[in-house]
This record gives structure tokens, C-alpha cells and sequence, in this order.
């Protein structure tokens, strides 16, 4: 039986059969609440911890699920580029809230992290938790932050985000659309931007791009860290 | 023939980031310049969109699937937290959703002030 969970079909099985699944749960539940990438993460440990299996052995078919993440980031260029006209006429709204949206995680991370005491290494894991996974971890490591707790941030981050956000733009009645993307984008990089697309294609293709804008921004604020 | 060609395209757009990275002399993302890439190369033609929507449209509605992995390997990294859980996560989610806010409102903000430097300037 070890054989077949280390089999790489297994894994990469197992996360697209509960992705499938938990894309279904949402259509049908119709609330952002019920985030498929939540959903299919739950049922992959539920599943895994149920029947014993070693996370290792699913990592060998979820590596390759893994594989896309820059194909699947890549693309958000296509969404970017069908709303150039949008960019070009909301070109300084987006830089500038990238740029506010950073500077105002990373420095409420940092004093947030001071007043419930938290551990130094955990808020400096913490600091990179907006941008995307890849700068995250340098940045990281520059701030002398644990990786692995670094992805962890980021990845809560994102999920929340993305089940979370669409919920507080309803309630608040957030409606223009790029100021949406700007947001999104900014505070819960690659994840959130699954969320934003279901909004619609502009908040999702400025979510894209206010991903790369914040990650820059976040670069160079750190520089002065 | 159609879905190998696009998903060919697309890996290779992913290829030449991962390249142009390598030959940066600073650290960057290869994910920021793959889609500053692709975008460069939708706007000069150099790649037509109807030669990639269909895989396209495919990989934006399933995004998501790739942080799953991601996700299942995390469940051992909590214990790294030990005692500082709850703090933890409070500062994480009260900074996300600050920011959210801080962020949707700037660009409100700056978008107003456009709004009314543009009316000044038609009106003069």
C-alpha cells in the first residue's frame, strides 16, 4: 500500500479530485466563505491523517500540482493585459496604494507584533506575509525570519484573504472595482487574486498586478528595515 | 494539437523568466517578470491572445489548485509556534485586514484627487 501513496499519481489525484470537489461546494454555496483552496486543504489533511499516510508521500504527487505555480502565475498576464485600457487610466491610484498597502503591513506587523509581545524571529517571519511566496522567503531570510514559518504566513494570508476580503467589500460596500483589485492584490498576493477573479476579470488582473507592484514595494521598504 | 501548443507557449514564457532571473545581477521574483513578460509580449504582438485563451481561461479559473501541496505541508510547521499561537495569528489577521483597508482607500483617495486635478485642468 506504501507504494501507491508514494506514488506520484496519488498525490497529484488526491489534490485535484478535492479541489474539484471543493469548486463544486462553492458554486453551489455561492459564498466566498466556502474557499476552494480552504476546502481542498482540509479534505487533503482530513484524508491524509484519516488513513495515516506520511505527508511526504503525497508531497511526491503534490510537487508536480506545485510545478504551476509560475505557469498559473505567468497567465495573470493575460488577465493584465486584456485591462491595459483600465491600467493606463488608473496607472498612480494603483502604484501608490501598492505602496501605502506594503508600508502599512509591514509597519503594523512590526508594532502589532511589539504590543502582543511576540517573538522576534515570529514577527520577522511575519513581515513578508503580503507579497508572494517567492519574495517573501528572501525577504525573510534578510530580516532573519524562519522560512517555514514565513510560508505559513503567507499562505494564511492568502487563504484568508481570499475567504475573507470578498466578505468585508460586500459588507462595507467596496464597489469600485480597481481600488478592489488594488486591495486584494496588495494584502493577500497570488490566493486572494483566485477570489478577485470571481469578482470579475478588472479587480483580478489588477490584483495581479498589484501583487508584482507590492512585492517591489515591499523590497525596497525593507531595504530601510 | 491545440492545448499541447498553448500549454507549450505558456511553459516556455515561464522558461525564459526562470532564465532572465538567473542572469539578474539581483535578487527577484521570477514570478513578477514571467507576467511582466507575458503581458510584453501580448502588447507587442509577439504572442496573440486567441494562441493561448483557451489554456489561458483554464489556469485563471484554477489557480487555486497549486497552493493545496502548499498547504497540506504547513500542518508541521504549527509546531513551531508552540505558545505563541493565538498571538500569532492576531497580529497576522489584524494586519491583513488593516491593510486591506489602508489600501482600498488610497487609491479612493488618490483617484478623487485625479479626479478633481483633471476638472481643474479642463476648466483653466
Amino acid at each position: 500500500m506504501k507504494e501507491l501513496w508514494a506514488n506520484p499519481l496519488f498525490g497529484a489525484c488526491l489534490t485535484i479530485v478535492t479541489f474539484a470537489l471543493a469548486r463544486m461546494l462553492n458554486e453551489r454555496l455561492k459564498t466566498p466563505l466556502a474557499n476552494p483552496i480552504l476546502i481542498a486543504s482540509l479534505l487533503c489533511i482530513g484524508f491524509l491523517g484519516i488513513l495515516g499516510i506520511p505527508v511526504e508521500d503525497y508531497q511526491v504527487g503534490g510537487a508536480f500540482i506545485e510545478m504551476f505555480l509560475l505557469p498559473v502565475t505567468a497567465i495573470l498576464g493575460l488577465a493584465v493585459y486584456r485591462q491595459r485600457e483600465i491600467l493606463k487610466r488608473d496607472f498612480f491610484p494603483v502604484v501608490i496604494g501598492c505602496f501605502v498597502g506594503s508600508l502599512t503591513s509591514i509597519v503594523s506587523t512590526m508594532a502589532l507584533g511589539k504590543l502582543f509581545r511576540l517573538d522576534e524571529v515570529l514577527t520577522a517571519s511575519l513581515i513578508p506575509k503580503s507579497v508572494t511566496t517567492a519574495i517573501a522567503i528572501d525577504l525573510s531570510e534578510q530580516l532573519g525570519g524562519l522560512k517555514g514559518i514565513t510560508i505559513m504566513s503567507v499562505i494564511i494570508c492568502g487563504v484568508c484573504g481570499a475567504a475573507f476580503h470578498p466578505l468585508l467589500i460586500k459588507l462595507f460596500k467596496l464597489d469600485n472595482k480597481v481600488a478592489r483589485g488594488v486591495a486584494i492584490g496588495t494584502t493577500s498576493h497570488s490566493a486572494g487574486t483566485t477570489s478577485a477573479l470571481q469578482l470579475g476579470e478588472i479587480e483580478g488582473a489588477i490584483s495581479g498586478v498589484s501583487m508584482g507592484i507590492a512585492g517591489i514595494s515591499a523590497v525596497i521598504i525593507a531595504l530601510f528595515l | 494539437m491545440k492545448v499541447l501548443k498553448q500549454i507549450g507557449i505558456i511553459f516556455l514564457v515561464c522558461l525564459l523568466s526562470e532564465g532572465i532571473k538567473m542572469l539578474l545581477p539581483f535578487s527577484f521574483p521570477s514570478s513578477v517578470i514571467a507576467i511582466l513578460l507575458l503581458t510584453a509580449f501580448l502588447g507587442l504582438r509577439i504572442i496573440k491572445e486567441k494562441q493561448i485563451k483557451e489554456t489561458g481561461d483554464f489556469l485563471l479559473e484554477n489557480m487555486g489548485i497549486v497552493f493545496v501541496p502548499l498547504n497540506v505541508t504547513i500542518v508541521e510547521q504549527l509546531k513551531l509556534l508552540e505558545g505563541q499561537l493565538v498571538q500569532f495569528f492576531i497580529v497576522a489577521i489584524a494586519s491583513l485586514f488593516l491593510s486591506f483597508f489602508v489600501t482600498y482607500f488610497t487609491v479612493r483617495f488618490v483617484q478623487i484627487l485625479m479626479g478633481k486635478m483633471d476638472a481643474r485642468r479642463e476648466r483653466s
